[in-house]
């Protein structure tokens, strides 16, 4: 919002320079997102007269001009306005000046040269309102009509001698007082210690009430408000004889530093109410409102009622809405002519014809308009005023300063009653303060006396009931104060964070608990990264192509109903799928051999908790992948283990317990949690493992690994070496292992032997190892068991056998083992796996 | 798969769009039938020059071969499950009869981690060391959470400066980490102490420096006789902390429905020690966080007694610090998942 310091002025003074100013505002009111300083911008720009005007002698369309600019010697220009007459005075650009109209923002702008017009040197511009930046008048070359004398700055002439500053709406969400220049106005004099005194006029709408006693019926109006609570209060004046015009210089100056477009003095007048209370105003045609109106005899006739759905309106941007019950409507006694607090309708709307106008000041209630103008995508400075609630007290005097100054400025004269429609007016309230429990809220130490004045100063008058107590009274326009931490908030703002004396809580030692979640991440990532895997975000937000692309059940999956895109429009229901866009993304850059992960949290609509949200599938996504360069003549055996090697690696490194993995096609799929049937229709199921694990007797899920399926690779553009997992952190944890591992190392050397077993193809190598290990426990063994090779030849193939070979190595704790010792383990674990597999030792 | 040819990669390309739209027996017409692309293409052989005929013709077939699978495919999508190849042994390390150079390695140059989470893993062991507990944030939420609990009643215009997404069921991806505030306020014993991380989501266009996912750590502070003197010590002290240097501070008045008072906390460049540079445009001061006092209505609805205790609360985002702290121009670097850009860290 753009506010005019000159404005302030004239309702408080500014004491301290404009930085400092600025600084102020910054830190008491909120942001201040630009300065715009308009003396700069036209003081270059001069007031000329017209002189002698005389023809182009080689262009028809152009004159040219003698202009009085204030110095002895006259200046000539050329200009494209021939309809200039001596003794006119217009703004006169001098080469160098930098034209204000400057939409793009070029740096410099666009500056003014002595140029040569077929022949004729014109030594500068005279200006349109355009190219003045005041309107979008380009038609003409501006008159103005001034006193002041040919030399004068445009800057002083227009009343562009000022500043504005444009504090960012967002800080100022629930101070609807603050979007009219009073309330700013009372801030600036609160936050430079100085006492504010709202203009009188306002305090006592009396003082400015028009006395309609001798008019009334003059052109009546009659007013129905049936929105009840969604109109809280409606007032109107019929103003008669009114004379169209341009505003005069300071009315027209005020609306453009405070960014808007001067129109017609009557539109100039409401707008400039608005500005200046927050109160908006609209203002109607008399006749065309009673002349369009089917039922209407002696008297014009409004309605303030909801709208009938269907019901269409046109309103003066042009654009035609329709209208459904949620909509508030001023309607005469059959159509709508404005969308209430919104926007005017186009068909009574002022023009230079206009004789007769019924000005509104009426109330509407804020959240009715945030949804009505969400509706329509209109965003009226009205709209910015009423949704954040304005105070219906101020209806009046608003209405009654818009009376005078149309009286003023437009010749114009009351012709009916003030109409003034409400159930209801909020009356001031108070609110309980204990100085003692402010002090300690904002860390502070005023005393009563610099509270009450601090207070006082923003016109929040106070009395102390006793020593701690203070009572504070509230005005109406002051919705944002409800509790006594609002008023705490006031005195902390008025004195300035800033001058908060910093301190810390006086705590107790206690240490932050560890949360395992983080942790368990923390490690994944560290497991994960030092296996040469990257870390990977990908969005929650899929689209329905990409369920499809991976075969996902799409019904499954949240749906966003305001979604950006049709590509974000669904909530992911695995994270793997993400992970392997991105594989394909990197494999087409050329990545050749490389592992991707993410970790993060999946939802489904088929898994709800008790109190009606999804349950949160917090995972870990893997996918590795090879491109047919770097597996190019690699007899590596199904994709599975690649995947496998990074899962086993995780598992190791986060020291979990027990896990088995089983083979996903031996599995009653409906039996799985429902987010790893999500993810079955990825895999190749042939090479996919279920990950579980037993704990108190019952199976818990981890999650699967496994070769991805063919389809899905040629859908997603996967390289044919490409596998994953996605496995559950919630179970992870679980399993993470909460004591040490530690076992005292053997002093005792460990002996290595190889055993090869012909075992059915069936029988897994885990199931093997499983064996051998159960074989070597004792208290007085360290062993480890590895699988050193597993091959089948092609006549083993046709008998349906394979020979898995395993490493063992074994260390006795306390002595050093003997052959003999060596033999008889070897000969405990083949006997033991032979006896368990029906295979044979080779 | 990557054609040699331009003709073929061009009907790829296509192929590629249709796969997700048309049903099966559309690409089976449009590629396969007599007139269809494929025999188009195939009759285009003419043109191509003596010695790349050979390549155009694998390649074509290469291509055949993948529309029919896509057809293929596409007939049995609704039976999900596909299975390829004889069962594997899933208990093995490696696959039988691979050869013991060629089974499967981890890489053997380290991956990187993503800068945002190494971030969030210092902004959390910075909390952390000063006693704040951790607790998670949710990804999809309820009304109640993200709005009601915190003091933003149905209809508040306030609602609708989070720019929050709404599923079908008016759930909602939470727009800021305070949609956890009423859960922790409950949960844990006063003192309460405690950062909550979190993906957010905001529904605003997506250019250089606008997410629609964001990151942001939010932290909730509740005890006796909390002040704001407190509040701003303890972001200060963390700040310093974090960037592990002395900052000058300022702070602004804002506005949060969840908050009383509510402010904006700004601090001392860290990049440039606050003589103006590119990172804080040149004004030497950095916003860094919005924050304030909690509002009673939000301790009352938690059931904590409003006249007893008193608290701050305070949320920030990662995304941009992140993006300062790297020099990171653009912002959709950070969920592009190429390996061009996680490489750097």
């Amino acid at each position: 919002m753009k506010i005019s310091l000159n404005w302030i002025r004239e309702l408080t003074p500014i004491d301290v320079e404009l930085d400092e100013f600025v600084a102020l505002v910054r830190s008491k009111v909120g942001e201040v997102e630009e300065v715009i300083d308009y003396d700069q911008k036209y003081r270059p720009t001069i007031l000329a007269q017209i002189k002698e005007k005389k023809e182009h002698p080689e262009a028809d369309k152009l004159a040219v001009y003698m202009l009085d600019i204030g110095t002895p010697e006259q200046v000539q220009v050329v200009a494209g306005d021939k309809t200039l007459e001596v003794g006119d005075k217009v703004a006169y650009f001098p080469p160098g000046t930098a034209i204000p109209y400057n939409p793009k923002h070029e740096p410099g702008g666009n500056v003014v040269t002595k140029v040569k017009l077929r022949g004729i040197e014109s030594n500068g511009m005279i200006a349109s309102e355009r190219e003045l930046d005041l309107s979008n008048n380009h038609e003409q070359v501006m008159r103005i009509a001034t006193d002041m004398e040919p030399g004068a700055s445009i800057a002083d002439v227009l009343e562009m001698n000022d500043v504005a500053i444009d504090i960012e709406n967002k800080a100022l969400a629930n101070r609807a007082d603050c979007f009219g220049i009073i309330g700013i106005a009372r801030e600036a004099a609160g936050i430079q210690g100085n006492r504010f005194a709202t203009p009188e006029w306002y305090l006592d709408p009396s003082l400015e009430r028009p006395d309609t006693r001798a008019v009334i019926g003059k052109l009546p109006l009659t007013i129905d408000n049936l929105a009840d609570n969604l109109c809280p209060r409606y007032m109107a004046a019929v103003m008669e004889n009114i004379a169209i015009k341009e505003s005069p210089i300071w009315l027209q100056s005020k609306l453009v530093k405070s960014g808007l477009r001067p129109v017609n003095n009557v539109v100039d007048i409401t707008n400039y109410i608005m500005l200046l209370t927050g109160q908006p105003l609209h203002a109607f045609d008399y006749d065309k409102l009673k002349s369009k109106d089917p039922n209407a005899k002696d008297a014009a006739h409004i309605t303030v009622r909801r709208a009938e759905a269907g019901e269409k309106i046109t309103t003066l941007d042009g654009k035609t809405h329709e209208l459904n019950e949620n909509n508030v409507v001023i309607c005469d006694s059959a159509h709508p002519v404005a969308i209430g607090g919104i926007m005017g309708g186009l068909d009574t709307e002022i023009d230079e014809n206009t004789k007769n106008i019924i000005i509104e000041s009426a109330n509407f209630e804020k959240s009715n308009i945030r949804k009505s103008s969400m509706q329509f995508g209109l965003f009226s400075d009205a709209v910015t005023r009423f949704t954040k609630g304005q105070d219906p007290k101020a209806c009046e005097s608003a209405l009654y300063h818009c009376i005078r100054l149309i009286t003023e400025l437009a010749d114009g004269a009351v012709a009916d009653q003030v109409h003034d429609i409400y159930e209801q007016l909020e009356e001031p309230r108070q609110i309980s303060l204990s100085l003692a429990r402010a002090n300690a809220h904002l860390g502070t130490t005023f005393s009563a006396d610099e509270i009450s004045q601090m207070l006082a100063n923003v016109e929040l008058h106070n009395k102390m009931v006793d020593e701690d107590q203070m009572v504070v009274d509230i005005p109406t326009y002051r919705k944002d104060l409800q509790i006594r931490e609002d008023i705490h908030e006031e005195i902390g703002r008025l004195y300035g964070y800033n001058n908060i004396k910093v301190t810390l809580p006086a705590r107790t030692l206690l240490p932050a608990k560890r949360n395992p979640s983080i942790e368990a991440q923390k490690s994944i990532r560290k497991a994960l990264t030092a296996a040469g895997a990257d870390e990977i975000l990908t969005y929650n937000f899929r689209g329905a192509d990409d369920f499809k692309r991976y075969n996902q059940e799409l019904n499954c999956a949240f749906h966003i109903k305001n979604a950006l895109s049709p590509e974000l429009e669904y909530m992911r229901t695995s994270i793997l799928p993400s992970v392997l866009d991105k594989v394909a993304l990197n494999n087409s850059h050329g990545r050749g051999h490389f592992a991707l992960f993410e970790i993060n949290k999946s939802h489904t609509k088929l898994d709800i908790d008790q109190d009606g949200l999804p349950v949160e599938q917090h995972t870990v996504a893997l996918a590795v992948s090879m491109d047919d360069k770097s597996s190019a003549n690699k007899n590596g055996g199904s994709p599975f283990y690649q995947a496998k090697k990074y899962l086993d690696n995780m598992l190791q490194q986060l020291h979990t317990s027990e896990h088995t993995y089983s083979h996903l096609a031996d599995t009653q799929f409906d039996k799985l949690p429902i987010w790893i049937q999500n993810l079955v229709p990825l895999y190749n199921i042939n090479a996919t493992a279920l990950l579980t694990s037993e704990r108190e007797g019952e199976t818990f899920y981890l999650g699967i690994v496994g070769d991805l399926n063919p389809v899905i690779k040629m859908q997603a553009s996967l390289p044919a070496v490409s596998s994953g997992f996605e496995i559950n952190l919630h179970e992870l944890i679980f399993m993470k292992s909460s004591g040490s591992n530690y076992s005292e190392p053997s002093r005792y050397p460990a002996i290595s032997e190889d055993l090869c077993f012909v075992v059915d193809i069936d029988v897994p190598a885990g199931h093997i190892v499983g064996l051998a290990e159960t074989a070597l426990e004792s208290k007085e063994l360290i062993s480890n068991v590895e699988v050193l090779d597993i091959y089948q030849s092609e006549v083993q193939q046709k008998d349906g056998v394979k020979q898995v070979t395993i490493t063992v190595s074994i260390q006795h704790r306390s002595k050093t083992l003997s052959g003999k010792d060596v033999a008889a383990l070897t000969g405990k674990i083949a006997d033991k796996v032979i006896k368990d597999t029906g295979g044979s030792l080779k | 798969m990557k054609y040699s040819s331009e003709e073929i990669q061009k009907v790829h390309k296509q192929l590629e769009a249709d796969g997700s739209k048309l049903p099966a027996n559309e690409i089976k017409k449009k590629y396969l039938s007599k007139g269809g692309i494929l025999n188009q293409l195939l009759r285009g052989i003419k043109e191509v020059a003596q010695d790349q005929r050979s390549q155009f013709g694998k390649e074509a077939n290469e291509l055949k071969r993948q529309i029919e699978m896509i057809v293929d495919a596409a007939d049995s999508r609704n039976r999900a499950v596909i299975s390829e190849g004889e069962k594997i042994d899933v208990t093995a390390p490696f696959d039988v009869n691979t050869p013991a150079d060629k089974r499967p390695e981890l890489l053997s140059t380290s991956g990187s981690q993503h800068p945002l989470t190494k971030e969030l893993e210092n902004v959390l062991g910075v909390f952390e060391s000063m006693g704040f507990n951790i607790e998670e944030c949710r990804q999809i939420d309820n009304d109640y959470n993200m709005f009601e609990a915190l003091n933003f009643p149905i209809g508040h215009p306030a609602r609708d400066l989070w720019d929050t997404f709404w599923t079908d069921e008016n759930l909602i991806p939470p727009a800021h980490t305070s949609t956890m505030q009423n859960r922790v306020l409950k949960k844990y014993d006063i003192p309460i102490r405690v950062v909550v991380p979190g993906r957010c989501f905001r529904n605003e266009a997506t250019d250089a420096s606008h997410e629609h996912t964001l990151h942001q750590i939010e932290g909730v502070y509740v005890d006796e006789n909390i002040s704001v003197g407190d509040l701003i010590g303890t972001i200060k002290t963390y700040l310093e902390a974090f960037f592990e240097k002395e900052l000058k501070i300022k702070l602004q008045p804002a506005y949060f429905p969840f908050t009383e008072p509510d402010m904006e906390f700004l601090i001392s460049c860290p990049f440039c020690n606050g003589t103006g540079c590119s990172i804080c445009g040149s004004t030497g001061w950095i916003e860094a966080m919005g924050c304030g006092m909690i509002h009673p209505n939000v301790l009352e609805e938690a059931g904590i007694d409003s006249k007893k205790y008193t608290g701050f609360a305070w949320g920030f985002g990662l995304d941009r610090l992140v993006m300062i702290k790297h020099g990171i121009e653009d912002i959709r670097w950070l969920h592009s998942g190429d390996l061009d850009f996680i490489k750097k860290f």
